[in-house]
């Protein structure tokens, strides 16, 4: 994956127009599931990862080829998520509101299972710390070493934060198993 | 092993990747009711967690940064404008033609003109263009600049 990815930012430096909507193509998905973890709001979540890749496509021709491509993109992506949470910390608060009031994110979730917004809804009882690490681990699937390359913490932070976001968890999602039945 | 040294390898536990004190774990799981809680409430959560649908980017939203990627074009020559300490607005009013004078036939030196900016961002450009040969190459290379965001 790293490999593919080195040589289609290599193509894009090198003048291939198509190089950088393939990256799209390929993280596009991932990229907004991760903002929308963080931010927990559609809009926000977009414009978010819109101002992700035009970052990225401007600072491209700077990347060292040190790291793996994804690893850069998503270090991005949680930065300007974490910033944007923070700041929007009272738009978030607005937001929790509306989706306990039952009016649900005013963008919508194409899936619009129940249970995927209730784990979002659970999600949003985390500080924006833990529900990074949580969504980078469960619904990325990135590993624990690569959790803390991303976030530039060591492995043992990355797991007490996921061991503390657990506990905090366990209350509400044992509702929605209790919910949704065996 | 403690309740603290439990929750510190409960993930690599999970993972199967705790070896030498599995052992010692699993004896203190066996022997602490609450630590055993911790570690079906962690299995539940992931099992949960892991099956939770991400949601999709919206479909225009390539379209978007594409549109967001072209608006940031306008500005050329960001390295040279780097490179002389211009501002982005001298950058912005760039025009720049290339013609051919001279007769060297090896490096034919090339006539530039630029307008509307800075000497120091005209001074900077012109250093560049002898290495190029031709006005075809030094074309090339002012749409390679162009094309890839300077």
């Amino acid at each position: 994956m790293g490999g593919d990815d080195a040589a289609l930012v290599r193509r894009h430096l090198a003048g291939d127009p198509d190089a950088f909507r393939l990256l799209y193509e390929k993280y596009g998905d991932k990229v907004f599931a991760s903002a929308f973890r963080i931010v927990g709001e559609h809009h926000a979540a977009a414009d978010l990862v819109q101002e992700v890749f035009v970052k990225i496509h401007g600072e491209l021709r700077s990347f060292k080829f040190e790291s793996k491509f994804s690893t850069w993109l998503f270090r991005v992506t949680v930065n300007h998520a974490l910033n944007r949470a923070s700041e929007g910390s009272r738009h978030t608060r607005i937001h929790e509101k509306i989706v306990r009031d039952g009016r649900g994110d005013p963008g919508g979730t194409k899936e619009g299972r129940p249970v995927d917004d209730e784990v979002q809804r659970a999600l949003m009882q985390l500080s924006p710390k833990l529900r990074t690490v949580i969504s980078l681990r469960y619904l990325e699937g990135l590993s624990y070493e690569e959790i803390a390359e991303i976030l530039e913490i060591s492995i043992g932070t990355v797991k007490s934060r996921l061991f503390l976001a657990h506990e905090t968890l366990r209350p509400i999602l044992k509702d929605v198993m209790l919910e949704q039945g065996p | 092993m403690n309740c603290a040294e439990f929750s510190d390898r409960v993930f690599d536990f999970l993972q199967g990747t705790l070896h030498e004190e599995r052992e010692e774990f699993v004896r203190h799981r066996s022997g602490c009711a609450a630590c055993a809680g911790r570690l079906e409430g962690i299995r539940e959560n992931e099992q949960i967690l892991t099956g939770a649908r991400a949601p999709s980017a919206p479909a225009d939203l390539w379209p978007r940064i594409a549109a967001a990627i072209a608006q940031t074009r306008p500005i050329p020559f960001r390295l040279l404008r780097v490179a002389s300490g211009l501002g982005a607005a001298a950058a912005l009013l760039l025009a720049v033609t290339l013609f051919a004078t001279g007769s060297a036939p090896r490096t034919p030196p090339l006539k530039l003109v630029v307008q509307e900016v800075a000497p120091e961002s005209q001074r900077t450009f012109r250093s560049l263009v002898p290495k190029y040969e031709d006005v075809d190459a030094a074309t090339a290379m002012v749409d390679t600049i162009l094309r890839n965001d300077y």
